[in-house]
């Protein structure tokens, strides 16, 4: 004869529940789009650049060699929207932005810098941290959702540090995911 | 002059509520920190559209955040009471109709 105990019988709906989508269930309320974006390879460590156009310069080089983005595009892009504003958001950290014509797809690029360089920040710091966003024209949602995300980041001193330590792309691509999906789950 | 993105700004003590409403219909929101980092993030954002957005703002100090956004993006930007439109979604349809 098989006992059946009332608290086995209450907890078989959440025990299959659990195992039938866990991942639902674990899921955080809204998913990263920084961290959905962001890759391995467009981690660039110690990044030479003595002004904002060699930098830009580099980051058009690396769209071209990468993804054949034109690099002519990419620059201009991030030269054009400069010359509005600074997109330097204080604390060494900048967020330039181009809207794309010819990309198909947003890009997302982590630049850490040889040596911090001159950039207009409200609070006078040079830069040298940035988050490069390369987004199609057509694309307010995702775009919004992801100054939302390097806000939350960025605003975290610890993060901030923890990312000048990283010694290696893996490790800086990993704990920016980590601290994208925390955000998220504060902006949800 | 055509108008690509319609912002609500519902602006609370420790946050800055943001929906956008693109010219297709769809509406975003999220919100940023209601701090000098999230209201340089949030002017960063808007410099991509320029005066091809229309900004409404609601709340904890809405003259001066309007006027500190409208400077910088050079957006049309309205402000509007709380009572009329509470929330960042109402604002963004707000800031639609003033088109």
């Amino acid at each position: 004869m098989t006992v059946r105990h009332p608290l086995m019988e209450w907890s078989t709906p959440l025990r299959r529940l659990l195992m039938a989508a866990p991942e639902r269930m674990l899921a955080p309320a809204m998913a990263s789009t920084l961290a959905e974006h962001l890759t391995v390879g467009d981690v660039l460590l110690d990044l030479a650049a003595a002004s904002r156009d060699d930098l830009f310069a580099a980051v058009g080089q690396h769209m071209a060699h990468t993804y054949g983005v034109s690099a002519d595009g990419v620059a201009h892009g991030l030269r054009r929207r400069e010359r509005i504003g600074s997109s330097a958001l204080g604390h060494g950290v900048a967020i330039p932005c181009a809207r794309v014509q010819d990309a198909e797809r947003m890009y997302v690029l982590f630049i850490r810098l040889a040596a911090p360089i001159p950039f207009d920040a409200p609070d006078g710091l040079p830069v040298s941290e940035l988050l490069v966003l390369l987004v199609p024209k057509q694309a307010t949602e995702k775009h919004l959702h992801l100054f939302a995300e390097a806000t939350q980041l960025f605003a975290d001193q610890r993060l901030r540090q923890r990312l000048r330590l990283c010694c290696d792309a893996t490790q800086v691509a990993q704990l920016l995911r980590e601290g994208a999906h925390r955000g998220c789950a504060n902006l949800a | 002059m055509q108008t690509d993105l319609c912002v609500g700004i519902a602006a609370r003590h420790d946050v800055l509520e943001i929906a956008a409403l693109s010219p297709d219909g769809s509406m975003t929101q999220t919100s940023f920190p209601a701090s000098r980092l999230g209201l340089t993030a949030l002017k960063l954002f808007l410099a991509a559209y320029g005066p091809s957005a229309r900004l409404a703002v609601s709340g904890v100090a809405a003259p001066s955040l309007a006027l500190a956004l409208e400077n910088e993006s050079g957006s049309a930007t309205f402000i509007v009471s709380s009572s009329i439109a509470p929330q960042a979604k109402a604002l963004a349809r707000y800031a639609e109709h003033t088109a």
